[in-house]
């Protein structure tokens, strides 16, 4: 009785998985583009308008990679800081000068995360990820 | 079955000692310490043969006070206690004009 290993096509596969590490990374990281867009439309709608400028600055950054993570981000991602307040009040309201809220931010996760997680997982699906 | 504000007004008027609260605004002189609630939103969950069957509801409840955030009034055991679920909170700039300090709570409620 005798086991026998030898390294025949080692590098290869070794190649193949490291190949696959950054098709995963490309993939995951279109996906959750795919899936920010979902609720960067959704806030696009919701976000109130007067003069445009919060609706302007309201974007999408990324997708970013930092080790095996892979993100995204939505929202008010390095606006000015004027724009950044008036944003805030808009959204949680302001009850010491008697303004509403008028959320945006938080409604767009709460109607639009099962679509952009379903989003996600197309994507995946369309890309051989998952099943 | 109550509608989602009447199950928020219940629950801010079992608060005691009681505190004044309007819904998305209060409406008149702003006392010292007051409380602001809004619906943020309300969702379908779950539907069978095309009709809701959940729906998630989440509401902000805005606590104001001149005198800071160390002692506010129990709004969650006011909210727990109608059936809410406590969700993420922030607090919110103090009002150079007024001078209330804010705190944002938001809690989720499952309908049906």
């Amino acid at each position: 009785m005798k086991a026998h290993f030898d390294m025949k096509g080692m590098a290869q596969y070794l190649e193949e998985i490291q190949q696959a590490g950054l098709d995963i990374d490309a993939a995951a990281q279109r996906a959750l583009l795919k899936g920010a867009i979902v609720l960067h439309t959704e806030m696009q709608v919701l976000v109130p308008v007067d003069e445009g400028d919060l609706k302007a600055n309201i974007k999408i950054v990324g997708p970013f990679q930092d080790g095996n993570f892979s993100y995204v981000e939505v929202g008010l991602i390095d606006a000015p800081k004027e724009i950044a307040i008036y944003g805030t009040v808009q959204e949680f309201g302001s009850p010491s000068k008697n303004i509403p809220a008028q959320p945006y931010f938080r409604p767009s996760f709460d109607r639009k995360k099962a679509l952009a997680m379903r989003a996600i997982r197309e994507s995946l699906k369309a890309e051989g990820m998952v099943e | 079955m109550p509608t989602i504000f009447e199950l928020v007004n219940d629950a801010l008027g079992t608060l005691s000692p009681a505190v004044p609260f309007g819904m998305d605004v209060y409406i008149g002189d702003l006392p010292n310490q007051f409380i602001v609630y809004s619906l943020i939103s309300g969702v379908p969950e779950q539907h069978a043969d095309n009709v809701e069957k959940v729906r998630l509801y989440r509401v902000q409840v805005n606590i104001m006070d001149i005198n800071g955030l160390t002692s506010l009034p129990n709004v969650d055991a006011a909210m727990t206690a109608a059936g809410f679920v406590k969700g993420p909170e922030r607090s919110l700039p103090k009002d150079r004009d007024t001078s209330h300090y804010g705190l944002a709570k938001d809690y989720f409620y499952v309908s049906g």
